[in-house]
């Protein structure tokens, strides 16, 4: 079955881009767009409870207990 | 994608504060104080059940078929883990312990081998795809607040009751893993070997972009060195072919079960995989995997083969300054990358096929691209160097045996958004994101599109009450007085597209049988 383009990406610069074809050769390397913005349904701009990195780090630090033993699986 | 795809992710289960348990967790056997296979059944269980199945049939179960033919009597397991406790859970019917439950997208949701499991049904689109199985860690993360609020009050006596953090990841960082599969039907009439052949050195080298990356290198059962990988289960992996899954883990998996019509179509059980966080990193996962299956079925073979992949997968997850080689079996050596570009040179013939292929060719490429200069704008994409980049701030320079370190790294893949690393990265606009928060929401209640999962959740929702039996490619129906099953042997088609829709249209369960012995 093709894609019937129902599930858009949100995020999705790249597909108005057409890969390069398969025997030219390596380009310098591209930038990367830039990372994701705000999804549609998030409104514009950093969201207001967005914890800093930095904090969020810290907090982890703090609270989070070092990683216990657990049985394995598959 | 040309073809179906799922995803079940075993979640780690890790357990604070039961009585007896060391407090500094310094122990490297789970079985002092924690019964894991309850408190895994204890957590599927409170998952909602409104309108949801509980039970699964297992007639169409078996896991000792092999792909090369034969039948195995019995399976390699992990004796550490036939140590964990268990006085609790022995208490628990079997079907208690397995908590089997069928939610209403028709994803399976169970207790496997004393870890939350949550199954997708096959997708036909990869965002689709990736929507579901970011509901299933909506699901766990529900059940993960229960089960504490449980805790609370069975433990009331305690000045701090004891909790459990679920874990989107593959490893506990003391030498024991837990799996993410992926799951490709692809037709039996393709020769296994050249199947084996082809992917293989994929497997071993498409952790690049799809690691979820790891702080420590680990040995099954053992103990952990400092360091750091791209993929949290390469450690694991001890041979290149093989059925078994929890020990003496094979690169290439040969367990047999379609959940489909055999005669027609083999299911490629992947279990050489990480649990991802970033959705692109799962896009990418089984995008760039399914165009690696078309291009088999296309006849392409890979003009390469890895001397060793048990050791290549090690060497290349452990080789984070992305320098490490593997050796061919002509002599050669090559990175990671430059087989990676190898296979995507070839997949670029299916450009121009549809939206999603193209999407995934044009990642690819960006993505080989940035590895091959300057790999740091994928830190918003690629788990691993998400991780990594950040963690390399953290340490300023000093080694990787800080254990808080180790504790940043499981803070990445907490289920639970509050103290998630991954969340706080991704709230602020350091991860991108392929899917929005309404398509997962609307996949905790919806089928994927065009397949018998969507008929699975039809079913659930409109004829739930009588539904006696439950499985991938059946369910079965108690109505006056006898048993109806409806058999599906394919994923989607148009059987499956009629099925719907005569589920959709009759008014009760006895016209819809009526419906379909005149079809």
């Amino acid at each position: 079955m093709s894609y019937s383009g129902a599930w858009e990406p949100v995020w999705s610069p790249a597909r108005a881009a057409a890969p390069e074809a398969p025997t030219r050769p390596a380009e310098a390397p591209t930038e990367a767009p830039a990372p994701s913005g705000p999804r549609p349904d998030e409104g514009g701009g950093e969201k207001e409870d967005a914890p800093d990195i930095d904090e969020q780090i810290k907090r982890i630090i703090r609270e989070l207990p070092d990683p216990k033993p657990q049985p394995g699986g598959q | 994608m040309r073809r179906p795809v799922g995803i079940e992710t075993e979640y780690g289960l890790n357990c604070e504060g039961f009585p007896g348990q060391d407090a500094g967790g310094s122990a490297t056997s789970p079985s002092s104080a924690v019964d894991f296979g309850y408190e895994a059944s204890r957590i599927v269980r409170a998952a909602q059940v409104q309108g949801a199945f509980r039970g699964w049939d297992y007639q169409g179960e078996d896991p000792y078929q092999d792909l090369r033919g034969n039948r195995v009597e019995r399976l390699a397991r992990d004796p550490y883990d036939l140590q964990d406790r268990n006085d609790r859970s022995r208490g628990l019917s079997r079907e208690e312990l397995l908590a089997n439950t069928v939610l209403l997208n028709g994803a399976r949701y169970y207790n496997d081998h004393n870890h939350p499991e949550y199954c997708t049904e096959a997708c036909l689109s990869l965002f689709e795809l990736v929507a579901q199985d970011r509901a299933g860690e909506t699901v766990l993360l529900a059940c993960e607040q229960r089960r504490n609020e449980e805790l609370a009050q069975e433990y009331g006596e305690l000045p701090a009751p004891p909790r459990v953090r679920l874990l989107k990841n593959n490893t506990d960082y003391h030498g024991r893993t837990y799996g993410t599969h992926e799951n490709y039907l692809f037709p039996r009439a393709i020769q296994l070997e050249t199947v084996i052949k082809a992917m293989i050195p994929f497997f071993v080298t498409r952790q690049l972009f799809c690691g979820a990356g790891t702080v420590g290198i680990e040995t099954a059962g053992g103990a952990t060195q400092p360091g750091f990988q791209l993929s949290q289960r390469a450690d694991f992996f001890e041979e290149r072919i093989g059925i078994n899954t929890t020990a003496q883990r094979p690169i290439f998996n040969t367990r047999d079960e379609p959940h489909a019509d055999r005669s027609k179509y083999r299911r490629l059980h992947v279990i050489a995989g990480d649990a991802n966080r970033s959705e692109w990193a799962t896009a990418m996962k089984v995008g760039t995997t399914a165009l690696v299956l078309d291009l088999i079925e296309d006849g392409w073979r890979p003009a390469l083969e890895l001397r060793d992949p048990v050791l290549a997968v090690k060497l290349i997850s452990r080789g984070h300054d992305l320098l490490a080689t593997a050796e061919l079996t002509d002599g050669r050596k090559v990175r990671a990358l430059d087989v990676l570009t190898h296979y995507y040179e070839a997949a670029a013939r299916f450009a121009g096929r549809d939206d999603e292929t193209d999407w995934v060719l044009a990642q690819w490429k960006e993505t080989l691209d940035g590895f091959a200069g300057n790999p740091a704008p994928l830190a918003d994409r690629v788990d691993w160097l998400a991780k990594k980049t950040l963690f390399d701030q953290v340490r300023q320079g000093k080694g990787w045996d800080d254990p808080t370190l180790r504790r940043l790294d499981l803070a990445y893949h907490l289920v639970d958004p509050k103290l998630s690393l991954f969340e706080a990265l991704t709230k602020q606009g350091r991860i991108r994101r392929l899917v929005s928060d309404a398509q997962i929401e609307a996949a905790l209640t919806a089928g994927p599109t065009g397949t018998r999962g969507a008929v699975r959740s039809l079913l659930l929702r409109r004829f739930g009450p009588s539904i006696r039996r439950l499985e991938w490619d059946s369910v079965t129906f108690g109505s006056n007085g006898r048993e109806v099953r409806i058999q599906l042997d394919e994923i989607s088609g148009p059987v499956v597209a009629r099925v719907e829709q005569l589920a959709q249209q009759a008014p009760d369960l006895e016209s819809l049988f009526a419906a379909m012995k005149g079809n």
